[in-house]
């Protein structure tokens, strides 16, 4: 196993978090993990994205050029990263907020936004698209996953904890 | 042992905490922040001293101040921060004084950009500041080094007197990764019978730069290089990655030997003999381990990002026994595994 993810979207999204959930669920089962955030001048509405690769065996350059994941939640990240897909990815575009998807059979279009803002937590776009990525791709299990997400928002109130859980419920149940 | 997962710049933190650091002297700058903020929580938790000093040259003559007192100390700084941190550490290697100095270079010259960079190598291992010193400097290039590292260099700054240096770069700096931490680590304190703790009941202790005796300062200064040259013989660490059958010898540090690394994976699949030999102290540097490999490869590559500052040490070691090759990139840039492959 060597895999190699991409999330990206604008700031205030989610990807950075997204991207410590994922580090956080593959600790316990994934020998070699290397996560690298881009950083400092990001703020909300900037552009946001950070990288992870997953591994059997030591990871050498912790940034990659070719990606297996790609998560794109808006249409700027769709059309500068698109490109950087290995030939085999799977790509999930949030679709809600991307207009232009080009006609691509390894993108999965998922209506992330929206779903997040019917179920009341219009932030929770980020962990939809994550859902949709978990039933995708089984690297990480389910379990590990659910309990990254109850690490990274630990100390919030029940109901900000059980609603992230349910947008990282719909997405799975989507794809 | 549990798996954490943490940044490298917390990683240093957390190394400085468990190897006993007592007193954080620190002014913010990117990239390496997380390290002054986790210093911020941790040290006055562990009932340490935590100081976000006015400016970094404040903060390097504090920790001038508490390590004449016989205490462990850092500071942390990024390229630009760093170089207003040169005069104190001139200082500190003429006092004989023990610091863990920490630079998490960005590009530059000036106040270049915050992305990650290897560009002050020379300001590292040539002294930096005036006068004839050099400081110990070590080179992470993982989470887990920034951690071990740094608990090496506190102790390496007390059994010689004298600043040393951990030097990262942005990206390792950014970057997490899954470590594993010394539990109920105690740290080796040595005696420190000269620092300035008091002295009732003793002769009064002087920690001082300024020499003006006739002959002194150079007796001092023979003093000083005898040291540098005990290090030299004792302290020199490398990593080697392939070397056994290798043709083609890549040198890199830090980021660019995770990069070389990457390249050296793809080269030999493809049947190319290439290794890595990755100095893990930039100073003192491994360079009879170069020489002696120089006779045996074909081509050396060194990598760096920076204009190539290692170079010139690497082609030092060589004694021009065999072709020494550059691949690097400026102001913030990385080099890609497959510049490095077109390069082999």
């Amino acid at each position: 196993m060597n895999k190699s993810m991409l999330f990206a979207g604008t700031g205030g999204q989610g990807v950075v978090s997204l991207g410590k959930i994922v580090a956080t669920a593959a600790l316990k089962d994934v020998p070699y993990i290397t996560y690298y955030p881009s950083y400092g001048a990001e703020v909300r509405g900037g552009t946001a994205n950070c990288q992870i690769v997953l591994a059997e065996k030591e990871i050498a350059s912790p940034v990659s050029e070719v990606f297996d994941i790609i998560l794109l939640l808006n249409q700027a990240s769709l059309d500068k990263f698109i490109g950087q897909a290995s030939p085999t990815a799977t790509i999930i575009v949030n679709s809600t907020i991307c207009s232009k998807i080009p006609d691509d059979p390894r993108i999965i279009k998922i209506d992330a936004s929206k779903i997040a803002i019917d179920l009341n937590n219009p932030r929770g776009a980020n962990l939809v698209m994550l859902g949709a990525m978990a039933k995708l791709d089984t690297t990480l299990s389910v379990e590990n996953l659910e309990l990254a997400i109850k690490d990274k928002f630990k100390g919030k109130k029940d109901a900000v904890i059980a609603g992230n859980l349910q947008c990282f419920q719909k997405g799975q149940d989507l794809s | 042992m549990k798996r954490i997962l943490m940044t490298g710049n917390d990683g240093i933190g957390k190394g400085a905490v468990d190897a006993g650091c007592d007193c954080y002297f620190g002014y913010p700058i990117t990239p390496q922040n997380e390290l002054t903020a986790y210093m911020s929580l941790h040290m006055p938790m562990n009932d340490r001293v935590f100081i976000q000093a006015e400016s970094e040259i404040a903060a390097v003559n504090m920790v001038y101040g508490a390590s004449a007192a016989g205490k462990r100390t850092m500071t942390s700084s990024s390229s630009p921060g760093l170089s207003l941190k040169l005069e104190g550490i001139s200082y500190m290697a003429g006092s004989e004084l023990p610091a863990v100095i920490v630079n998490v270079q960005r590009g530059g010259p000036g106040l270049g950009n915050i992305a990650p960079s290897q560009a002050d190598y020379f300001q590292a291992v040539k002294g930096g500041g005036h006068g004839d010193y050099n400081s110990i400097v070590l080179a992470p290039n993982s989470v887990q080094e920034m951690y071990d590292l740094t608990v090496l260099a506190f102790d390496l700054a007390d059994k010689y007197r004298m600043p040393v240096m951990v030097l990262s770069d942005g990206r390792i700096g950014q970057m997490m990764e899954p470590m594993t931490v010394k539990e109920n680590y105690k740290p080796t304190l040595i005696d420190k019978p000269w620092a300035l703790n008091g002295c009732k009941g003793r002769k009064p202790n002087k920690v001082w730069s300024l020499k003006l005796g006739d002959g002194e300062l150079e007796e001092h200064n023979i003093k000083l290089q005898a040291k540098y040259k005990e290090i030299k013989n004792q302290e020199v660490l490398f990593d080697e990655y392939m070397i056994d059958d290798c043709d083609t010898l890549l040198v890199a540090y830090g980021t660019s030997a995770r990069i070389a690394r990457g390249a050296i994976d793809i080269a030999r699949k493809k049947g190319q003999k290439v290794g890595l030999l990755r100095p893990i102290t930039l100073w003192p540097f491994p360079k009879d381990k170069i020489e002696e490999l120089s006779t045996k490869v074909n081509k050396i590559i060194t990598i760096e990002m920076s204009a190539g500052q290692m170079l010139e040490d690497v082609q030092l070691a060589v004694k021009g026994q065999c072709p020494v090759e550059f691949v690097g990139r400026m102001g913030g840039a990385i080099p890609t595994e497959q510049s490095i492959i077109e390069k082999i």
